[in-house]
């Protein structure tokens, strides 16, 4: 269960899935390219070294009135080093969502991390979207709850009217571009070009949400373990069409994040700006969670998130009521081994328009294991 | 004493970080291709005890890798451990120079421990069994690690015929014997058959 309930989950059209491959081909074929063998070789008299690891898992969620499909999911990260600093990455995703099995390529980028006075990383091709806390940890064995990733990030706000595509808050999108992130001891600041929206609804693989979108984002490091963090994203969502004009949006995002003793706490504030017929809009909302470690083997976590949106009172109307989403994961965690951690939580939601709240019972296993 | 430590190698093929998640902040990993060098510690095989300074030295755990991966220091130092991950890590070691358990502590955190015992201290995490570091303990400040070309230099090393020994952990010993004398320089040249590649 992702988001309030099960949807037609997003599968790569045959053409947009062509596109892909043609991607991974062309980065592949120049990772291995005689040229760059060259400085691997001759250079450095060294193999080129590789890393992959698989994140298994299966999740349940169980509820009175509800019976959610069980879900499985195999994350595969795989990494080439070309040369030093440089390395080639790719993140096929299998996973079982909606009932049924989902293919997805959630990453296959170039990076170039390189020291010329303080750090830096270029990236390029289709990696995680650079804004937005929940994208840090949007993986079934980094984040700490039973649910794989933060629920707003999977979740379309109410509709803006007709005619106009769903949106989230900010969502777990990624998309192909290219980003810079340089950091120094005590901050870091990053920039980028994506092509995909970070507030377009994350099954919205149609050509419709692609075009230039500018991010940039930075933050303090006050001390080891504490960050401080703000970012923004700016474009277009949707292009015109015969009965309304192109629409925009800006995102701002502020992000926080401290850990002292066994303990972590965490959070980020979103707001978008969106054009809707009728002028523009404003989602806002915002997660806090807490994360604390009772014994080597026993952690617990909890997760309150909120999303205040406005939505259009009907398909065709310009007036607008405001909406509310809400849910609280509780979550307690046993490592059986290090790489196998059982979880079990409780989660309650109430629902855009819902008065109700609802409470489900998730269970997970989660199976990390680092092959090389 | 100086010379130059080259190694004919195949350095870990292991990246150290599969980094599906890299941060917001870039961590520019010091363990790249050649580095090997930085493993290696060169030293003078003195018999018996000099007297020493003790220091402070720091292994790091970032992206679930210690750095450095090897450090040495003489009798009666510290070594730091912080963690820079946003995960816990547990530092401990069973070697016979030197047994502990750091405990888990998660980023922000550091932990230290003094080491009194000359020899070999081989250091883990309880939680990511592919972290793996060494403390090399000497009772003798007649050591050095060389360079990122392999350079190294060791200062005030008594007079005398020395066993001088390269050292890394998957070669072992490289050792030469060479004549020091008041005031002179003594030149030597180590090549590390360094063929394991993890």
């Amino acid at each position: 269960m992702i988001g309030e309930q099960s949807r037609p989950w997003r599968r790569e059209t045959g053409s947009g899935l062509r596109h892909t491959l043609a991607r991974i081909v062309a980065l592949l074929a120049l990772g291995v390219s005689p040229a760059w063998a060259q400085v691997a070789d001759a250079g450095l008299g060294v193999s080129r070294r590789v890393a992959f690891d698989t994140v298994a898992g299966y999740q349940d969620f169980f509820a009175e009135d509800a019976d959610w499909p069980t879900q499985f999911i195999v994350d595969a990260f795989a990494a080439i080093e070309l040369a030093p600093g440089v390395q080639v990455s790719v993140r096929p995703v299998l996973w079982r969502v909606g009932g049924e099995w989902e293919s997805l390529l959630d990453q296959a980028s170039l990076r170039y991390e390189f020291r010329r006075g303080v750090n830096w990383r270029v990236e390029a091709g289709k990696f995680p979207s650079p804004i937005g806390l929940g994208m840090t940890e949007n993986r079934a064995n980094v984040n700490p709850g039973v649910i794989w990733c933060h629920r707003p990030y999977y979740m379309a706000v109410p509709s803006q009217g007709r005619d106009v595509p769903p949106v989230s808050l900010v969502s777990a999108v990624y998309p192909w571009g290219a980003q810079v992130t340089s950091s120094g001891t005590r901050w870091d600041v990053r920039a980028g070009v994506v092509d995909l929206p970070p507030v377009a609804f994350w099954q919205r693989a149609d050509g419709d949400a692609r075009g230039a979108n500018r991010i940039v984002g930075g933050g303090l490091t006050p001390r080891q373990g504490m960050r401080v963090g703000a970012s923004r994203a700016w474009g277009r969502y949707a292009r015109a069409t015969p009965s309304r004009a192109a629409l925009d949006y800006d995102t701002l995002t502020v992000e926080a994040d401290v850990a002292f003793g066994h303990s972590r706490l965490s959070g980020e504030w979103v707001r978008s700006q969106l054009d809707a017929p009728g002028g523009q809009r404003a989602s806002e909302g915002w997660t806090a969670q807490a994360q604390h470690t009772v014994t080597p083997r026993v952690f617990v976590h909890g997760r309150l998130s909120s999303v205040h949106s406005p939505q259009a009172a009907t398909s065709q109307s310009t007036t607008v009521v405001a909406q509310r989403f809400r849910s609280i994961d509780t979550t307690a965690g046993y490592l059986l081994t290090p790489e196998v951690t059982l979880r079990v939580a409780h989660t309650a939601i109430r629902g855009f328009g819902r008065g109700a709240v609802d409470h489900q019972l998730g269970v997970s296993v989660v199976w990390t294991k680092r092959w090389w | 004493m100086e010379g130059q430590v080259t190694i004919v190698a195949k350095p870990s093929r292991r990246l150290g970080s599969a980094g599906a998640y890299p941060g917001r902040a870039v961590a520019v990993s010091p363990v790249g291709a050649g580095s090997e060098l930085a493993n290696v510690i060169v030293f003078v095989d003195v018999p018996g005890r000099a007297a020493v300074n003790p220091t402070r030295a720091s292994i790091r755990q970032a992206n679930e890798v210690f750095s450095p991966g090897v450090v040495a220091v003489t009798t009666g130092s510290v070594v730091d451990f912080p963690n820079d991950d946003a995960i816990f890590h547990n530092v401990f070691s069973l070697s016979r120079s030197a047994t502990f358990d750091l405990g888990r502590y998660p980023r922000g955190e550091s932990k230290s421990r003094r080491f009194d015992r000359p020899g070999i201290v081989k250091v883990f995490c309880h939680l990511h069994s592919h972290m793996t570091a060494l403390v090399r303990v000497f009772d003798h400040p007649f050591f050095a690690t060389p360079d990122a070309s392999g350079r190294f230099v060791i200062p005030d090393v008594p007079a005398g015929a020395h066993r001088i020994v390269a050292w890394h952990e998957r070669v072992g010993e490289v050792a030469h014997v060479a004549a020091v004398a008041d005031g002179a320089t003594t030149s030597l040249t180590f090549t590390l058959p360094l063929t394991d590649a993890r």
